[in-house]
């Protein structure tokens, strides 16, 4: 394996009630992440492909861990996103070459298909720094009632010299989704989009 | 959802004139919302339509989705609104985000309500994939 990771952590947050309305079958969104060393600390390094390797190795790590985390099988998971944190001896590069190349392929292998694009932000932060990890429908992306997000932190990174890793994935939408749109039953989910 | 769509006009045109103008020069965008105490994520939802399909016609009839995230919380939260390219998602060099926040909102009884713009990739991208120079265009894909 090319990552040094120092730690994984995995969130569950479960909705049993939404202002003052139960939810049920309640939703779940899970969090998936890693806090690995920056290969490229402190250096400008115009080749990042060890990065990219890592993400693909993460992506499968994390896909896993967070549908594990849920407790459903793959094709149960509805929704998904990712994201990172640089420390600041890094780059804000360093978290595209983590997550756009190759994290996707794996991700998608975790949560069987995944038509949609992953919706990703990235950021420079520090220990502690939250993050929100944007989430949109596995297969389309209009689907209205799944464009959402989860906040996440680990308190004692990214440290200067790592870079926190997140993938998100959830087996519901919203918890009262009502304004419309697309929805999850009517997605065909071919094209990535509808 | 109808009465935020003159906001979102305004807010968008706002947002066009501070980046110098002229709306050809902008190529990334993204939106969210964070919601006070006393509401729910749902309101939050509430801007997806006049809040995207705003810049999306301000911007010269954008094809793509406009990325966004959205929560409940305090005053002066931090909201990590997502960026990609106006036209085709996969533009690999645009993927990016800006985190954004308001001292003092949203109190408990309002929302903050987010729109992002950007010109040009993320600083240094070399990450290869598709480029803006090479979108089709007519999808929003690619």
């Amino acid at each position: 394996m090319k990552a040094k990771v120092r730690k994984y952590q995995v969130v569950v947050e479960e909705t049993l009630r939404e202002i003052g309305i139960a939810i049920t079958p309640p939703t779940h969104k899970a969090t998936a992440m890693a806090v690995i060393e920056n290969p490229f600390a402190g250096r400008y390094a115009e080749d990042l492909s060890l990065l990219m390797d890592i993400g693909a190795e993460l992506g499968d790590i994390l896909g896993r861990k967070a549908v594990a985390a849920l407790g459903i099988d793959a094709p149960q998971a509805q929704s998904y996103g990712k994201a990172a944190i640089v420390g600041s001896q890094g780059e804000l590069e360093h978290a595209a070459a983590i997550l756009h190349p190759k994290l996707g392929a794996p991700l998608r292998a975790a949560v069987e298909k995944g038509a949609a694009l992953v919706p990703s932000v990235k950021k420079m932060g520090t220990l502690g720094t939250p993050i929100d990890v944007p989430l949109g429908h596995k297969d389309a992306a209009y689907v209205r009632s799944h464009f959402d997000g989860m906040e996440v932190r680990v308190p004692d990174a990214p440290h200067a010299n790592e870079i926190l890793v997140c993938v998100s994935v959830t087996d519901s939408g919203r918890p009262l989704p009502r304004v419309g749109g697309l929805t999850h039953e009517q997605a065909e989910g071919n094209d990535g989009l509808r | 959802m109808e009465h935020l769509k003159p906001l979102g006009l305004e807010t968008a045109q706002a947002l066009i004139d501070r980046l110098g103008g002229n709306a050809e020069h902008i190529d990334g965008f993204g939106k969210g919302a964070i919601v006070g105490a006393a509401g729910e994520l749902e309101h939050g939802a509430l801007w997806h339509a006049p809040g995207g399909y705003a810049m999306r016609e301000l911007l010269g009839d954008s094809k793509a989705i406009v990325p966004s995230t959205k929560k409940v919380g305090p005053a002066g939260t931090k909201l990590d609104a997502p960026i990609t390219h106006i036209n085709a998602s996969y533009v690999r060099s645009h993927f990016n985000s800006f985190e954004v926040y308001l001292p003092g909102a949203p109190q408990q009884d309002e929302i903050v309500l987010v729109l992002v713009m950007s010109s040009g990739p993320r600083i240094h991208a070399r990450m290869g994939g598709l480029k803006a120079t090479e979108i089709k265009g007519e999808d929003g894909l690619r």
